[in-house]
């Protein structure tokens, strides 16, 4: 039990830092780069012709900060399962340290990434078959 | 009268016992096979010598082997640690697992100007090689796999986004299209 704990203070750890580090380049970015550089079509798109495996990835994102959880999971179902995955293990995490009520850290599995992986997957796989077969774009 | 052998502890027994009187294993059937099957896997040292024992009047004995009883051989079977644990040589540690993530999404976000790939790339690269250092498995060296291809995807697509926005830059587009904006 002493063994698991440490790995998930490690990746408690880890999140705080990539945590601030994605709101520095994101403050860098929405304060003093937005203007400066035009939206480009995908090159993956512009090169093979279909969507990459993030194509989606913004849009979603976007989309889950206003609210709209069904368009997320349009865009890209990545999006909103990391946002509950990541955002519940550093929430119940954080909480645990705290000290906070009876609550109880969730644990690491695994089946995060798998599930993960097999998100891109599915994404990649169906937007592209509903683009080439029945012309229906994202 | 046929014989079977413990292939635990080598105590011998009649063809009739299913399972060992000393350790209670599981019997095999006697004429050798077995016992050198397990001989030649290496689970024991020695042969077949000096400290066998037999019972008066039962015609059962016992071979001597590395191990005295079943209690000692399972003592000094090898912990099959699973993929979960923490902190052992085979299991994966944060950093691996943040090393997986960050070449996930580098490969993902390849193609949004190719500078959050390079940074994601070099960010898992990092994290995998670093991880790796204390355990070695899948998931450490799937990290530092799919950060690299994340990295030389996201480095192909920035000079791609640089070519072309060099591009718009000499037809004077770049400036129209920021005004626009």
């Amino acid at each position: 039990m002493g063994k698991k704990r440490t790995l998930e203070t490690e990746l408690f750890y880890i999140g705080l830092i990539f945590l601030g580090l994605g709101a520095g380049v994101w403050a860098l970015y929405h304060f003093a780069l937005q203007n400066r550089i035009p939206r480009m079509p995908c090159f993956f798109d512009e090169v093979f012709g279909i969507y990459c495996p993030g194509c989606g990835g913004t849009r979603a994102l976007t989309a889950l900060l206003h609210g709209r959880l069904l368009s997320a999971v349009w865009y890209h179902p990545l999006i909103p399962y990391a946002a509950v995955i990541c955002g519940g293990f550093m929430v119940t995490q954080g909480l645990e340290r705290l000290g906070v009520g009876h609550v109880r850290g969730w644990r690491y599995h695994n089946w995060y990434l798998g599930a993960g992986v097999g998100l891109i997957a599915l994404n990649f796989i169906g937007k592209n078959m509903l683009r080439l077969f029945w012309g229906i774009t994202m | 009268m046929g014989k079977k052998i413990c292939p635990i502890c080598g105590f011998q027994d009649n063809e009739n016992a299913a399972y060992c009187r000393e350790c209670g294993a599981k019997m095999t059937e006697s004429g050798g096979d077995a016992w050198s099957d397990y001989e030649q896997k290496g689970q024991y040292s020695g042969g077949q010598d000096n400290t066998s024992q037999a019972s008066a009047g039962s015609g059962t004995g016992r071979q001597s082997t590395q191990y005295n009883n079943y209690q000692d051989y399972t003592a000094n079977i090898p912990y099959r640690q699973s993929a979960d644990d923490f902190g052992s040589n085979n299991g994966a540690n944060g950093l691996q697992i943040a090393g997986l993530v960050c070449g996930i999404l580098a490969i993902c976000s390849c193609c949004c100007y190719g500078v959050p790939a390079v940074i994601l790339g070099i960010a898992g690269i990092i994290c995998a090689a670093m991880g790796n250092k204390t355990s070695k498995n899948g998931i450490g060296t799937g990290g530092l796999v799919c950060s690299i291809i994340g990295l030389i995807l996201g480095v192909i697509s920035t000079i791609y986004y640089a070519m072309a926005i060099g591009q718009m830059l000499q037809t004077g587009y770049f400036n129209e299209i920021l005004d626009m904006m």
